[in-house]
C-alpha cells in the first residue's frame, strides 16, 4: 500500500509539471509568431539604410568622419542580448559563452586591455547574473527590454550608445545577439555596430551608380542623419531576432520537456498498476491462506 | 496630370506607403521640397513634420518623423522612424507627450535628456499639427 501511494503522488507531481511545460510551450510559440512578421519590415528598412550608407562610403567626398575612425587601442563597449529568464535550452548559455570568450580575450594580457577600457551593457537579467557570477560587473544592465523588443526600447539603446561614442567614452561598440534563422535560433554572433567600415557593407547592393547621386547637403551631413537611423534599425532588428530566437528555443525545450513528462507518466502508470495488482494478489493470498488454517 | 512614379515610405515597423504617386513634399533642413517624376537622383535628410503625397491628383497629408529621402531613377524612397495618417494619430497621447516633454525641457536636465525630449516634443507637435489641419479642412 505504501508503494502505490508513493507512485500516485509522483504521478500527480509529474502531471502538474507537464501542465506547466505544456503551457510554456504554447506561450512561447505564440510569442515567437507575434514578432516574426514584423522582422520583415525592419529588414527592408535596414537594407535601404545600408544601401545609402554604402553609396556615401563609396563617395570620395566623405573624408574623415568620427563614425569611421578606427583606433588601434580601442576601448570597447559590448551589448550582450540574452533572455530575462532561463528555461530556453542552450539559448542563454550560447550567448554567454561567446560574450565571455570575447571579453576574456580583450581583458587578457594579449588583448592589452584592462577593465576600464571595456564597458559591458547587459540586455537581459540572465546576462547580469552570469557576468556578476564570473567577476565582471556590468556597467549598465537593462532588464525588461528583451521581453518587449519595441522600437521605443531600440531607440533608447541607440541614443545611449551614440552618446557614449560621441562623448569619446568608447571607440568601438559591439553587439552580441542570436540571429533567428530558418525557423530556429541560430548561432550567436558578435557584430561591430560602431564605427562603420566599408567592408561591413560589401554584400549590400548599392541603389544607384554612386557618382550619379546629388547631395544637396554634404555627404558628411547626410551621414550624420543616417548613422542614428542605422543604429536604431540594427538594434531593433537584433532585439527582435533575439526575441524570436529565445522563444523558439524555449518552445523546443518545453516541447521536449513535455514529451519527457509523457514518457515518465507512462512508465509510472505502468509501475503503479503493477504495484496495485501485486498488493491485490498479496491480499487474496493472505485471505485464502487464512481460510485453510 | 504629372507622370506618376513609384514611391515608398518605410519605417522599421511597417511599410507606410508603397505605390504610385505624382508628387511628394517633405521638410528638409533648408525648407520644403517637392519631388516630381524625373527628378535628379539625390539623398537628403528629412525633418520631423509632415509629408504631402499626391495620389491620383489628390494631395494628402500625413505625419512624418525624422529620416531621409532617397530619390532614384526608378523610385523614390523615404526612410523614417514613424509615419502616420492623421486619422491614425492618437491625439490624446500626443497632447500628453507634448505637455510632459515641455515641462521636462523647462527643468534643467542632462544633454542627453534634452535631446531626447526635444525630438519627442517635435514629434508630438507635428502629429498635432497634422491632425488639426485635417479638422480645418472638414
Amino acid at each position: 500500500m505504501q508503494k502505490t501511494n508513493e507512485i500516485r503522488r509522483r504521478i500527480g507531481a509529474v502531471e502538474e509539471t507537464r501542465k506547466i511545460t505544456n503551457a510554456m510551450h504554447l506561450v512561447a510559440s505564440a510569442r515567437a509568431k507575434k514578432v516574426i512578421p514584423k522582422m520583415e519590415y525592419n529588414r527592408r528598412f535596414l537594407d535601404q539604410v545600408q544601401a545609402v550608407i554604402k553609396d556615401i562610403l563609396l563617395s570620395p567626398h566623405l573624408g574623415d568622419h568620427p563614425y569611421l575612425i578606427k583606433h588601434p587601442h580601442a576601448r570597447r563597449t559590448y551589448l550582450v542580448v540574452s533572455g530575462d529568464k532561463g528555461m530556453a535550452g542552450s539559448y542563454n548559455s550560447a550567448v554567454f559563452q561567446l560574450a565571455y570568450r570575447e571579453i576574456r580575450e580583450k581583458l587578457s594580457a594579449r588583448g592589452g586591455g584592462n577593465r576600464q577600457n571595456l564597458s559591458l551593457i547587459t540586455i537581459g537579467m540572465t546576462g547580469d547574473e552570469f557576468f556578476r557570477g564570473h567577476g565582471i560587473v556590468p556597467d549598465e544592465q537593462l532588464g525588461g527590454v528583451t521581453q518587449d523588443p519595441s522600437l521605443h526600447n531600440a531607440r533608447q539603446i541607440a541614443l545611449d550608445v551614440l552618446d557614449r561614442f560621441d562623448q569619446k567614452q568608447t571607440d568601438q561598440v559591439f553587439m552580441i545577439y542570436t540571429p533567428y534563422k530558418n525557423g530556429m535560433a541560430g548561432e550567436p554572433i558578435c557584430h561591430r555596430i560602431l564605427p562603420l567600415r566599408l567592408s561591413d557593407f560589401l554584400d549590400v547592393n548599392e541603389t544607384e551608380p554612386p557618382h550619379a547621386i546629388h547631395y544637396p547637403y554634404s555627404e558628411a551631413e547626410v551621414f550624420q542623419y543616417l548613422v542614428p537611423q542605422y543604429l536604431v534599425s540594427y538594434i531593433f532588428g537584433a532585439l527582435m531576432h533575439s526575441y524570436a530566437s529565445e522563444h523558439t528555443a524555449r518552445m523546443l525545450a518545453m516541447q521536449s520537456a513535455t514529451r519527457n513528462a509523457d514518457e515518465m507518466l507512462n512508465k509510472l502508470r505502468m509501475e503503479y498498476n503493477l504495484a496495485r495488482q501485486a498488493a491485490v494478489t498479496q491480499e487474496i493470498a493472505e485471505i485464502t491462506s487464512a481460510v485453510f488454517i | 496630370m504629372p507622370t506618376p512614379y513609384q514611391l515608398e515610405i518605410m519605417t522599421p515597423e511597417r511599410s507606410f506607403f508603397s505605390g504610385l504617386a505624382e508628387g511628394v513634399t517633405v521638410n528638409t533642413p533648408d525648407g520644403q521640397i517637392t519631388v516630381l517624376a524625373g527628378h535628379l537622383p539625390m539623398v537628403t535628410p528629412v525633418n520631423i513634420g509632415s509629408v504631402m503625397l499626391s495620389i491620383g491628383g489628390q494631395w494628402k497629408e500625413a505625419f512624418l518623423s525624422e529620416g531621409f529621402m532617397e530619390v532614384g531613377h526608378r523610385r523614390v524612397v523615404i526612410v523614417t522612424q514613424a509615419c502616420e495618417w492623421p486619422e491614425d494619430i492618437d491625439v490624446q497621447r500626443a497632447e500628453g507627450v507634448m505637455l510632459r516633454t515641455r515641462e521636462k525641457l523647462r527643468q534643467q536636465t542632462s544633454v542627453r535628456e534634452y535631446r531626447t525630449n526635444k525630438i519627442a516634443l517635435a514629434r508630438a507637435m507635428a502629429r498635432l499639427r497634422v491632425t488639426h489641419t485635417q479638422q480645418y479642412n472638414k
